[in-house]
């Protein structure tokens, strides 16, 4: 790792240049422009909206059209002429696939455009796992105007957008009426939240509800193998109709026999994607029948979770994915000893935030590292399945995943999100 | 003979002054140029926009950036090659002045020219080697300095965001600032910061090795860009 020293201008011609591609809703860019501080290289954030200095500094900061990947690839490309661009890194699923426009367009090395195309599409993902024998839910696509949705179909059945993310949409219907209502709800959500303009905006998928324990997998792949970076226990139940996330705690609690079996099923899906390089965040069930992907994507985990990676060497994960890119050595560094957590705060109550309650508290519980609010002082609340936002997040760190796991929701009774209807 | 130059071309060189007539402007004070030495300058285009000429001596202990839109920097190399039609940036780092274009203009029309004003830079030693804005500067003629800076730079953009950053103080060359309005609780404060304000103040005070924010985000009460999950 080449580190750079302190007091220096970050700009050199001679120095290898990242593109970042940081959507301006992103939780993560404190994290990620760190990590490329931390590096010998210079950085270049780009955003779908100007940044107020960009004018200012026009090598450090870009705008693209994030609506639209091979213009971006097109403005990015210009913008290659006079700054040499080395690596291309996207943050979310939507971006993973800009960049990997972008590094086609330039020619760098990256995930390859089609597989960054197969993470980031639910259905075009599941047919392939499937083929490949991944054991993947059920599943058909479908059109909100669709009339033959409501033909008899097997219940318990989930219906989840082809194109959000963080559960937004995601519903769980047992019988017929749930269904019909869960469809007129996602529609709902799919034009509040898609240009009129996207063809795929109105598409969602019906999928077989997987019974069974979930967990979350971060990895890093390196020349197509599959590196565990860690695995999650989730120890609240997610059965629906919503399907809010809350605790993450690693290492599992498992027996080795489960996480080698959902190891070897992330390896396959990985495989099977053809996914030969960078971050993946892959969620499973687990069950009698064995392990299943529920979703994967070619990204970090999302969110400030990413904290919750404590690596050996120092490294945080976005440092990690960024010297990954940039062909500054593709070691993996090991976690840290002992157990953490993170409890993400989801919207329970749709008003108006008027005061945040308790923070100091759940800050001086045992074990916990940190409290971040995220939400503010007058923000709109939206709970799940509409909202996406999260009110913050709880890190707790202890030698055992259960000491973290109490720990983070002792601090969450502490706290008191007052709202204003 | 002035200049040996090696790498892809050498020449010697017969000064056609008219087109020097903007670095003479610059080193007008230059009286002595008979007695400068001999020099030797290795000049290397990286591609269209980029030239690396490399001399036998350290310029700068670290890296110094000045660009077209700040300039005059002051800075008597600096300047003189950015009073060059098409230059943009000159970076000078250890024994390279690295010169940044944005026109199609050959490399070659510019190499004379260029290695002339690092070839008088250097004879004038201490400015060529040295900040625009030397590390000897009080502290509090630092810092009035840079939040004179914030007032007519920084602040007029980060307003069109509804946003305002204030300089509270320079502690270990760390400016220490506090955002309000529309910066406070933004999810891209921190790019703000790093990518914007850190590079454009270390563009002219290269002593400041970093930004540190004390400013209260999760009392922000309308932040310009609010954060999502993924």
């Amino acid at each position: 790792m080449t580190v750079k020293p302190s007091g220096m201008p970050d700009h050199s011609p001679t120095r290898p240049r990242l593109l970042l591609i940081l959507p301006t809703s992103i939780y993560q860019a404190d994290a990620y422009v760190d990590a490329a501080s931390r590096l010998d290289i210079d950085l270049t954030v780009a955003s779908e909206l100007p940044s107020s200095l960009e004018t200012l500094q026009p090598d450090k900061l870009i705008t693209l059209d994030l609506d639209d990947d091979e213009r971006a690839a097109v403005q990015a490309a210009e913008f290659a002429e006079r700054y040499p661009i080395s690596a291309v890194v996207g943050v979310n699923d939507k971006t993973s696939v800009t960049a990997a426009h972008i590094a086609d367009e330039l020619g760098l090395d990256h995930l390859s455009l089609r597989s960054a195309r197969l993470a980031a599409s639910k259905n075009l993902q599941r047919e392939t796992l499937h083929a490949a024998g991944v054991m993947v839910p059920e599943f058909s696509l479908h059109h909100v105007s669709d009339p033959e949705i409501l033909s008899s179909i097997p219940f318990p059945r989930i219906v989840k957008p082809a194109s959000l993310s963080a559960s937004r949409g995601v519903i769980r219907a047992n019988d017929q009426g749930e269904f019909g209502a869960a469809v007129q709800r996602l529609a709902a959500i799919i034009k509040a939240t898609t240009s009129a303009s996207g063809a795929a905006g109105g598409n969602f998928l019906i999928e077989s509800y997987i019974p069974g324990v979930e967990f979350a997998l971060e990895g890093i792949v390196v020349n197509g193998k599959l590196h565990t970076l860690a695995i999650f226990d989730k120890p609240d139940l997610l059965e629906g109709p919503f399907f809010a996330e809350t605790i993450y705690v690693t290492p599992s609690r498992h027996d080795l026999e489960t996480l080698d079996q959902l190891e070897k099923c992330a390896a396959a899906a990985v495989s099977a994607l053809k996914i030969d390089r960078g971050p993946v965040h892959i969620e499973l069930r687990f069950n009698d029948d064995g392990a299943w992907i529920v979703e994967l994507a070619a990204r970090p985990i999302g969110g400030k979770c990413g904290r919750v990676l404590e690596f050996e060497n120092g490294e945080t994960l976005e440092g990690l994915v960024v010297r990954h890119a940039m062909g500054l050595g593709h070691d993996v560094p090991r976690l840290r000893a002992g157990a953490s957590g993170v409890m993400m705060l989801p919207v329970v109550k749709k008003g108006v935030l008027q005061e945040i309650v308790g923070a100091d508290a759940a800050r001086a519980v045992a074990n916990v590292t940190d409290v971040l609010i995220t939400a503010h002082p007058g923000q709109k609340l939206v709970p799940l399945p509409e909202g996406s936002k999260y009110l913050g997040f709880i890190f707790a760190r202890a030698r055992k995943p259960e000491a973290v796991e109490e720990s983070l929701r002792r601090a969450d009774k502490t706290l008191d999100f007052i709202l204003k209807d | 003979m002035l200049l040996n130059w090696v790498g892809r071309c050498q020449v010697i060189p017969v000064w056609p002054i008219r087109q020097w007539e903007q670095v003479l402007e610059l080193q007008a004070s230059l009286a002595n140029i008979h007695l400068m030495k001999p020099m030797n300058i290795k000049i290397k285009p990286a591609d269209r926009s980029a030239c690396r000429f490399t001399v036998e001596q350290s310029l700068t202990d670290g890296e110094i950036r000045f660009s077209r839109s700040m300039a005059p920097h002051g800075h008597e190399m600096a300047d003189a090659i950015l009073g060059l039609p098409g230059i943009d940036e000159v970076v000078i780092s250890g024994d390279t002045v690295t010169v940044l274009k944005s026109d199609d203009r050959d490399w070659r029309e510019l190499e004379e020219p260029i290695a002339y004003a690092i070839q008088l830079g250097v004879a004038h030693d201490a400015p060529a080697a040295a900040p625009v804005r030397s590390m000897d500067l009080d502290e509090d003629e630092l810092f009035d300095q840079i939040e004179e800076f914030f007032e007519r730079e920084i602040n007029p953009s980060v307003a069109s965001h509804s946003g305002k950053v204030e300089l509270i103080d320079i502690q270990d060359r760390t400016l220490i600032v506090r955002m309000m309005g529309g910066c406070q609780g933004c999810g891209m404060a921190d790019v703000t910061l790093k990518q914007g304000i850190e590079g454009s103040v270390q563009k002219i005070w290269p002593m400041i090795e970093g930004i540190r924010d004390i400013t209260d985000h999760a009392a922000g009460s309308n932040p310009y860009f609010k954060s999502d999950k993924k």
